[in-house]
């Protein structure tokens, strides 16, 4: 399915800070992450990880350290701040008045004489 | 025909493109080598060959990133170029033949988004990627 560009711009950066609120990550798990949550659907383009990944690391919501891999190659890991987690509080109030918002009309979607709630 | 280069060869060719491009800090190249060799390493266990999984990872990572779509793009075009078609109406190989269904498959998902298979029901993005598909599309001319 093309999912609206807008829409997948919009939902990177909450998903992002929602996956790392799990635990510290890395830039390939994390698009791996995005691609089981979304079976596939949601397919990034430029801009949308590593772009992100560093900006949210200069305006502080995560941080970024060096570890090794399983093959004890250099990898960069970031990991969620405490202002990371209050952004993610917004993004998550955010997306819930709009989900509320849109559950209330996809009945009207569905059936043209179902009124709204 | 194949190119013998060894893996580790493919990945030093595409880190020295990013490196001498633009003013890319080596820690990002670091960060998008690692990510590279990760896609590498999860095709592979997937049951992808050394160059089909390269080909491949080098592809996905285009996606994500500008110049790693120009070398994904540079990489397919050289490659399709490397192809010999013989004058004589010798069949190639079947490894000539995967090689440039994978080419062309290559410099076609590094323009656009493929959307092809997709109307045939195939799956190309998954670990499974059908690359039968292309050399079902593909055709030489005799």
């Amino acid at each position: 399915m093309n999912i609206d560009k807008d829409l997948v711009a919009a939902s990177a950066t909450p998903l992002v800070l929602a996956i790392l609120s799990g635990g510290e990550s890395y830039g390939y798990a994390i698009i791996k992450r995005v691609g089981e949550l979304s079976g596939g659907e949601l397919q990034w383009t430029d801009g949308m990880l590593y772009p992100l990944l560093h900006r949210v690391e200069r305006n502080g919501l995560v941080e970024a350290f060096w570890g090794r891999s399983e093959t004890g190659r250099q990898r960069k890991y970031y990991r969620l701040t405490r202002a990371g987690a209050e952004q993610l509080d917004r993004h998550r109030r955010q997306w819930q008045v709009v989900d509320k918002a849109m559950r209330g009309v996809w009945r009207l979607a569905l059936d043209p004489a179902a009124q709204p709630v | 025909m194949t190119n013998k280069a060894s893996l580790e060869e493919r990945i030093g060719q595409w880190r020295q493109y990013l490196r001498r491009r633009q003013a890319v800090h080596s820690a990002d190249v670091a960060e998008l080598e690692d990510h590279l060799r990760s896609q590498i390493g999860a095709l592979r266990e997937a049951g992808l060959d050394e160059d089909e999984a390269f080909l491949v990872a080098v592809k996905r990572l285009g996606d994500l990133d500008t110049l790693s779509r120009e070398f994904a793009i540079e990489y397919s075009e050289r490659l399709w170029k490397q192809l010999v078609v013989p004058s004589g109406g010798e069949a190639s190989s079947p490894t000539d033949l995967r090689d440039a269904a994978l080419a062309v498959g290559l410099a076609v998902a590094a323009g656009v988004a493929i959307k092809i298979p997709h109307l045939f029901g195939l799956d190309i993005s998954g670990p499974s990627a059908n690359m039968s598909f292309y050399l079902r599309a593909l055709a030489f001319p005799g």
